[in-house]
């Protein structure tokens, strides 16, 4: 019996600070992965198409009872890991340089280039986009605190059926 | 009890802890059992003897000797439904999967405000005198008591371990 069961790693190359080649010696996780004997690809993960037809790919040989199947999206992480991070582990050039790959600017351009997108539709979207943030902001902002009453609920189970 | 009410059975902690893993394993579908040597074996410390004839490979499982790895699975099929009871060989080996048993099993319902419910029992063997040296012989109820979220059950009284295990 195998398991349906689908892995994707979203590889950024770095832990919280820490680059992958500094901490391992096998930075290429799909050999990690096939010493399990399942079924292991790497895809562009700044390639919003290619992602979509390799996960596509990996779906289909999992519902087929292909067993477990590692997919890694290769990608890169642009911002910080957090608000207290300096990004100290890394320069400033190699952070632009992933930008150019960036997988939004990526597919908009081939859009763009297809006429499946035009300038005021991507304004649009985009306008839409930050509305969205906007509003989740200020839904978060407008919360009212956890009252402390509840502070030691759901530490245990309150269900009563087994 | 065979309707003889005032009448005790003597048994030992072996046969206990058996009988209420065939119990459980008879009365719900859901349950099964896994852990190192579980099966084939016959557990470590002959609990589990005979419950693979009985239940057979997708109930009673053999797991890899790696106890973040197969607690963390046990985790995962109560979340989806299982009632999962993983043996851990001792209590000892259970600080290797002290992460998944602690930041994951006792912690998700809480962190979840009450979505994600882990109806999983770990079950190890604690105590010495059972000359197993010093790495298979704590007792270590006492530490795994102080985690909110994961209920401790042990023997009461340690002057029996040499006749059993107790478990959690």
């Amino acid at each position: 019996v195998v398991a349906p069961l689908l892995f994707v790693c979203e590889n950024n190359l770095y832990a919280m600070g820490t680059a992958l080649k500094l901490s391992e010696s096998v930075t290429d996780l799909t050999h990690k992965a096939s010493s399990y004997a399942i079924t292991a690809v790497a895809v562009d993960g700044m390639d919003v198409l290619a992602v979509e037809a390799a996960a596509r790919d990996a779906a289909a040989a999992v519902r087929a009872g292909a067993g477990p199947y590692f997919l890694e999206c290769r990608t890169y992480r642009f911002r910080a890991h957090s608000m207290f991070d300096a990004e100290l582990y890394r320069g400033k050039t190699e952070v632009e340089a992933w930008k150019q790959r960036c997988p939004i600017l990526l597919l908009t351009q081939r859009l763009a280039e297809q006429g499946l997108l035009s300038g005021a539709e991507l304004e649009g979207l985009e306008q839409q986009v930050a509305a969205e943030v906007e509003a989740a902001v200020a839904f978060a902002e407008a919360g009212t605190w956890e009252p402390v009453e509840d502070l030691t609920r759901f530490v245990y189970s309150e269900r009563r059926t087994p | 009890m065979n309707g003889d009410a005032g009448a005790m059975r003597q048994l030992t902690y072996r046969e206990a802890v058996r009988e209420a893993i065939r119990e459980a394993l008879h009365k719900d579908e859901r349950v099964f059992l896994m852990g190192e040597d579980v099966g084939r074996y016959g557990g470590c410390f002959a609990v589990s003897k005979g419950l693979l004839e009985e239940f057979g490979p997708q109930r009673i499982r053999d797991t890899p000797l790696s106890e973040s790895a197969f607690v963390g699975a046990g985790i995962g099929a109560a979340l989806g439904g299982m009632r999962p009871i993983v043996e851990i060989m001792t209590v000892n080996f259970g600080l290797l999967a002290a992460g998944q048993i602690l930041n994951n099993a006792a912690t998700y319902l809480h962190m979840s405000g009450d979505q994600l419910h882990v109806p999983l029992v770990i079950r190890m063997a604690t105590g010495g005198g059972r000359q197993l040296a010093a790495q298979h012989s704590h007792s270590l109820e006492g530490w795994y008591a102080h985690i909110p979220g994961i209920k401790v059950l042990t023997r009461r009284y340690h002057r029996c371990s040499r006749d059993g295990e107790g478990h959690h």
